[in-house]
């Protein structure tokens, strides 16, 4: 009987053991690949860009010759030309950023809702404000910098101007927001798009019943149902364009006040010139300080627009519904 | 103490990876003795099928010549040296290389074909190795006495020459010899004449008696001679701020012509100096004049941050001069055969270098100098078997001697002088045609050494770009100089070793 027993358990442990192992077989090829790239592209660069942060680095290799040091940080918060310029860069980054990120959410959103209403040919216009986004940024820079030349281009030619758009401070950001809206806004449209599929029909006829405006409509049903993919597009969008530099590079490389024009992740790569390791720790080091802005940014979007768990209007109806 | 135990052990952990494969570079590797060479009884270097890799900054068609002119050396060289060329853009070769020169050394170049005026840089890098010590062994020709001297000065670093320059080139003028002939203008050869023949266009344009043709004029054919517009003002030389060749070699030019230095003897740039701000003031006089200009009109329109400003107003004739990289004279040609071909075709245009053409003073040495960039071929570090070395150096030696009216057909000037001199080189059609308007090695200038080039080149086009906007016009150049000169050294000194 004893051996009965566990013959019995050693078949159900090994059945055990079995499944457990295709267990982590199944999700470890589903996971695994993933994970491979993540711990090769996201974390080892972060690791190593925070170590290559507190190193100092020899003009003759790309390996550091003293680590644990915070000569890097301390430079950049002290009085020198290069804290100067990458402080300045990442106030000009920000700025950009107020500008631009509303516009990258409000304009997509209109183009959604107009979309959502299935006018004709929405399809087509669901695909051609997608289009700008798909193609890389050189070719839409240069179909800019074709409509823009201050002597050859439509834009000029078209309106009888002789505005320098790319030698100009203001016009060369106003060209590069639009160059980031036009190009930016198709991935914000999508998931817009996708959100505005989602919304519950019944709280539309709810507030038709209730006598719900147009406005009222949208503000109060539309908006809520969307909340998810408002915050996502966001904080991708400002996070997007906190890192904005090819736009920059393609467009205000000729600008006479370059310096006016940079963007912090633009300053960053100007110390890569040469290809100096020296360079590398400080580049480092700003890397680091402009991420930590960036997340602490985030963190405040994050608290601003967290979910109440009983929100003042839920409290009221409870109320309303115990006094029934 | 701890944090940086800990910084260590992670980096090391981190790092395992990309350190097994990680070539170091640099080092202090004294070069001695014979190596790995084996010398034949006549005491001649012993080359059984070594093979060379270069890496070559030439694109498009000049690299379809080089390629042409390699291919003529691997024949002669035929089972004993053998030369791969693999042609990358300027924009990408840096990049590429450090990574390969780091992580996968076995792939690296054993040869380099880059521009000179890099070579001090890279030296700082770790990546070069001197080629003097070579050329002893293999006996090959470098006769430092036969180079142009600054081309030469631009691949030495001590006494020690890190490559062999093969050749110089700059923009080039093209010029409208049809609309200066109709006008009775003549072809200008210095600062004085240029400035007298473009008021005079410019004046004749006011009166109504400017004679001009090109393309698409207006109804008109382009054969068909008719009178410029006065509703504007005719400017005979275009330039723009945003133009390559007036930040890469006319300012440069403007400059020494004038008897500003780029760079100081301690490598650091020199360029915040009167002599710099008065080179640099011809060039924003020549698109805002004033009362104290030499030139009473607008040479140029304010073309702002446009580039290649002059190439449309050259083809319709409403302008005299344009600048061009002299590798595009060839299609110059053909556009021209082509567009005046019942009227004479190319033979309306010619070309010329940029010797004297910012000068205010003629009378000075420096005031036929042009700015150029050369070509040079340099060895790299991680070469270390000295055969391969020895086949690096009769290479660069052909490329030197053999390149000639080929590659200077391509807008590239021999950097030797006896290849200038040579018979075979002048006695080529395209040398009485055209090559020889470009002027002779010696009359080129380039960078001198300096490990901190890219910044030196970098800040000195942000006050070039300045000097000649119609933003900064009212601002004093040598200001701007300043300015832009103490921020350089501002960066330079953070990489103070």
């Amino acid at each position: 009987m004893e051996k009965l027993v566990n013959l019995k358990e050693f078949a159900r442990k090994k059945e055990k053991r079995k499944s457990t192992f295709l267990k982590f077989l199944n999700v470890g090829s589903f996971l695994g690949p993933y994970t491979i790239s993540f711990l090769m592209f996201f974390v080892f660069p972060l690791v190593l860009g925070i170590i290559m942060s507190f190193s100092k680095f020899k003009s003759t290799s790309i390996m550091p010759s003293q680590i644990g040091t915070i000569d890097n940080y301390a430079v950049l918060f002290k009085d020198s030309a290069i804290a100067r310029d990458f402080w300045k860069s990442v106030w000009t980054t920000f700025k950009f950023c107020l500008c631009v990120v509303p516009l990258s959410i409000l304009i997509p959103l209109g183009l959604a809702l107009l979309v959502n209403t299935k006018p004709p040919l929405y399809k087509f216009f669901r695909a051609a404000i997608y289009l700008p986004g798909i193609f890389p940024l050189t070719s839409t820079g240069l179909i800019l910098m074709r409509l823009f030349d201050s002597h050859y281009g439509f834009v000029n030619s078209i309106f009888n101007l002789t505005t320098d758009w790319f030698g100009d401070v203001a016009s060369c950001w106003f060209i590069i927001g639009l160059f980031c809206v036009w190009c930016g806004i198709g991935g914000n449209f999508i998931i817009f798009c996708a959100g505005l599929e989602n919304v519950d029909k019944s709280l539309y006829e709810a507030s038709d019943v209730d006598g719900c405006g147009k406005f009222r409509k949208f503000l109060h049903v539309t908006l809520p149902a969307i909340k998810p993919q408002l915050f996502l597009n966001l904080f991708t969008t400002f996070i997007g364009y906190m890192n904005v530099y090819g736009q920059i590079y393609m467009l205000a490389s000729n600008n006479p006040d370059l310096g006016e024009m940079k963007s912090a992740v633009y300053r960053i790569q100007d110390l890569l010139v040469g290809s100096n390791p020296m360079s590398f720790g400080y580049a480092a080091a700003m890397g680091i300080c402009l991420g930590v802005l960036i997340i602490f940014v985030s963190i405040i979007q994050l608290i601003l627009n967290k979910e109440r768990k009983v929100s003042k209007h839920a409290k009221k109806f409870e109320a309303w519904k115990e006094s029934k | 103490m701890k944090l940086k135990k800990i910084l260590a052990v992670s980096l090391i952990g981190l790092c395992s990876l990309a350190a097994t494969s990680c070539n170091q570079g640099g080092g202090d590797d004294q070069l001695s003795g014979d190596g790995d060479i084996t010398y034949d009884k006549n005491g001649e270097v012993v080359y059984d099928n070594v093979k060379l890799k270069m890496w070559s900054v030439t694109t498009g068609d000049d690299a379809g010549t080089q390629d042409q002119i390699v291919n003529t050396f691997n024949e002669m060289y035929k089972g004993l040296i053998n030369v791969e060329v693999e042609h990358y853009s300027r924009y990408d070769l840096e990049t590429l290389l450090q990574n390969t020169i780091q992580f996968d050394t076995q792939n690296a170049p054993d040869v380099l074909f880059n521009h000179g005026s890099r070579t001090s840089e890279y030296n700082a890098r770790g990546w070069l190795n001197e080629v003097d010590f070579f050329f002893e062994k293999s006996k090959a020709a470098f006769d430092k006495a036969d180079f142009a001297p600054s081309l030469l000065e631009s691949v030495t670093i001590g006494d020690k020459a890190y490559g062999v320059p093969i050749d110089c080139h700059s923009a080039m003028m093209c010029v409208r010899k049809d609309i200066l002939e109709k006008n009775n203008l003549k072809i200008p050869q210095n600062y004085q004449e240029l400035v007298e023949v473009c008021d005079q266009a410019a004046t004749l344009a006011k009166n109504n008696n400017l004679w001009i043709r090109g393309e698409n004029s207006d109804g008109f054919g382009a054969i068909e001679w008719h009178k410029a517009s006065t509703a504007t003002n005719y400017t005979a030389f275009p330039i723009s701020f945003g133009d390559m060749w007036v930040h890469e070699f006319v300012s440069y030019t403007a400059a020494t012509q004038n008897g500003g230095k780029i760079v100081a003897n301690d490598e650091k740039p020199a360029w915040n100096s009167e002599e710099t701000a008065k080179g640099l003031g011809v060039l924003r006089d020549w698109i805002f004049p004033t009362s104290t200009s030499a030139n009473k009109n607008p040479m140029s329109k304010d073309y702002g941050s446009s580039y290649d400003v002059g190439d449309a107003p050259f083809n319709k004739g409403e302008c005299i001069f344009k600048l061009q990289g002299p590798w595009a004279w060839q299609k110059e040609v053909q556009t021209f055969d082509s567009l005046l071909a019942k009227d004479g075709g190319s033979n309306n245009i010619t070309t010329m270098n940029l010797g004297r053409m910012f000068a205010l003073d003629q009378s000075k040495d420096y005031a036929s100098k042009i700015k150029g960039e050369g070509h040079a071929i340099t060895l790299l570090k991680h070469v270390k078997s000295y055969t391969k070395c020895c086949a690096a150096t009769v290479f660069m030696d052909y490329m030197a001697n053999y390149s000639g009216i080929e590659w200077a057909k391509r807008g590239h000037i021999p950097a030797l002088k006896s290849v200038t001199l040579s018979d075979e080189y002048k006695s080529d059609p395209a040398y009485e045609k055209y090559v020889k308007n470009w002027g002779s090695p010696e009359d080129y200038v380039v960078v001198p050494p300096t490990k901190y080039y890219s910044y030196v080149d970098s800040y000195f086009k942000g006050a070039v770009q300045k000097a000649i906007s119609a933003a900064h016009k009212d601002k004093n150049i040598k200001d701007i100089l300043d300015k832009e000169y103490k921020d350089c050294l501002d960066y330079i000194e953070l990489y103070s070793e």
